[in-house]
């Protein structure tokens, strides 16, 4: 196992030629005479905006109920948390339609919770609410198994030395689980804002295709695609630039973490 | 379906990486190219638009039928999305879009085209909703639609630009990427009001409304390769008899 033989070698070329082709591809199909009139077009300022506000606003959510979960997960064990852990993991697996599908029995208008929001005014399907809920859902278990596997690495010691100085659970949480898992932490983040990012399944399938609203740039790629490929090009270009910056991101704390 | 199992022949000795896994790729690869031609038929693919999901299904049955040896592969999605695969080169040999529009006589990919029948426009409501006409204005429902780039998204935007003409103002919400998601969103209870065709309505509870408004799309059927097999079927979706009777069995205008 130590080298790879002439076959080995010629299937990793491979697997790198099938990774690189297509980005050389859309390269080579991109408007650039095009770029700054469709980028400024409504089209895909709006999309943007949408994705603009969904992404912030799902990561945020997803650090602020995530956080607590990781460790909680990080300082359970048994059975209960390799339940729980698996649970929480199934929205990674799952496909994103089908997330959707679940978004709907639960929140849809006349889903499990739909009638009681209902009659507080809240009707989530076509809303950017919903868009954020279903990026939310998806990006939440990338965090929260970031985020448990750094706290996990917290030494134990000085934990127990913060609880028998009284430091309640938040402020520990705080003052040493975040700081001390601070790597893990902003890989996870950028995990969940590159899923929210690029989540198509359970948007359109649970808050719809609405421009302004709850149409983002996937969703804006998806109805330009058979309208006019190129703006989807353009707008795809945009997302692999985006990606790009998230994988740089990521590399400075996970990919290169400090031991 | 018709792909072969994978060769089990790959080494099993123990060795390198290569040695053990190398040859496996190489067996899916070639049953995958084997694939097509797995049980000797020639395999036609046709490309068929949502809302001749029922159609396309009881074609499919009808062609085999009538061709032995040929094997009907169906494809079923939004008509604009079909086109756009077509264009990008996927090996459609029939198209059965729901318009005219689409792929156009005179489109270079278009080697024949015919008109197959005809679909009416309607608004629909959930069961347990009745709404009427004047109801559609107000600003609170939520209305969804084909979005514009589909046959039933433009002929929507048509419906929509005469009832405004009618000062009757409609804006839709959601627009859906073919017209099943709009019916669903209808009959799930997530939308108000949905455009949809007549067809669409046969076999479920929504009510229709009545807009005194008429728009019609004809299902036209197009023939994008020269093959003997897609002639054959070709042929057989034009004798005049095949497809008009499974349509009008399912609700469809006669061309």
């Amino acid at each position: 196992m130590s080298s790879l033989t002439k076959v080995g070698r010629f299937l990793a070329a491979l697997a790198f030629g099938l990774l690189l082709l297509p980005f050389v591809a859309l390269l080579s199909e991109t408007p650039w005479s095009e770029l700054g009139s469709i980028l400024t077009s409504d089209t895909v300022a709006n999309a943007l905006k949408v994705t603009a506000i969904v992404v912030p606003t799902s990561t945020a959510i997803v650090f602020l109920i995530g956080t607590p979960l990781a460790w909680m997960l990080a300082r359970t064990s048994g059975p209960l948390a390799t339940a729980l852990r698996s649970l929480v993991l199934v929205p990674v697996v799952l496909p994103p339609v089908v997330s959707g599908l679940l978004l709907l029995s639960a929140f849809g208008r006349r889903g499990l919770l739909g009638p009681a929001l209902e009659s507080v005014g809240i009707v989530l399907p076509f809303t950017i609410g919903a868009t954020i809920l279903a990026a939310v859902f998806v990006a939440l278990p990338f965090y929260v198994l970031a985020a448990e596997s750094g706290f996990r690495e917290l030494p134990a010691t000085m934990l127990d030395a913060a609880r028998t100085l009284g430091t309640p659970l938040d402020r520990l949480l705080d003052r040493v689980g975040l700081r001390n898992a601070r790597a893990a932490v902003a890989a996870g983040l950028a995990l969940a804002a590159a899923r929210a990012l690029g989540e198509f399944g359970a948007t359109i399938t649970f808050a719809g295709n609405v421009e302004g609203a709850t149409r983002t740039l996937p969703l804006a790629t998806f109805s330009a695609l058979e309208q006019d490929p190129d703006i989807a090009r353009v707008i795809g270009l945009m997302l692999v630039v985006i990606s790009i910056g998230v994988i740089v991101l990521l590399r400075n704390t996970l990919i290169r973490r400090p031991r | 379906m018709h792909q072969r199992q994978r060769s089990s022949t790959a080494a099993k000795r123990p060795g390198t990486f290569s040695a053990r896994w190398g040859q496996a790729p190489l067996a899916v690869l070639l049953a995958l190219g084997l694939g097509a031609c797995g049980d000797g038929r020639d395999e036609v693919t046709i490309s068929a638009a949502s809302s001749l999901t029922e159609v396309a299904e009881a074609l499919e049955t009808e062609l085999e039928r009538q061709h032995p040896n040929i094997d009907i592969q169906l494809n079923l999605g939004g008509t604009s999305g079909l086109v756009a695969q077509i264009r990008s080169g996927a090996p459609v040999d029939v198209l059965l879009a729901a318009d005219q529009l689409a792929l156009s006589a005179d489109d270079p990919l278009a080697l024949e085209t015919a008109p197959l029948a005809t679909n009416e426009l309607v608004a629909v409501t959930p069961p347990d909703r009745a709404l009427t006409r004047n109801d559609l204005s107000d600003n609170a429902l939520r209305i969804v639609a084909c979005d514009p780039n589909l046959p039933c998204g433009r002929l929507t935007e048509h419906l929509l630009a005469d009832l405004a003409a009618t000062s009757l103002l409609i804006e839709p919400d959601s627009l859906e990427p073919n017209v099943r998601l709009v019916r669903q969103r209808v009959l799930s209870g997530e939308a108000d009001v949905g455009f949809v065709y007549r067809t669409d309505t046969i076999g479920s509870d929504l009510r229709i409304l009545d807009l005194d408004a008429t728009h019609r799309n004809t299902v036209t059927a197009v023939r994008l390769t020269d093959s003997d097999a897609t002639r054959a079927v070709m042929a057989t979706i034009l004798d005049g008899t095949t497809v008009l009777e499974i349509a009008t069995t399912l609700g469809f205008g006669a061309p």
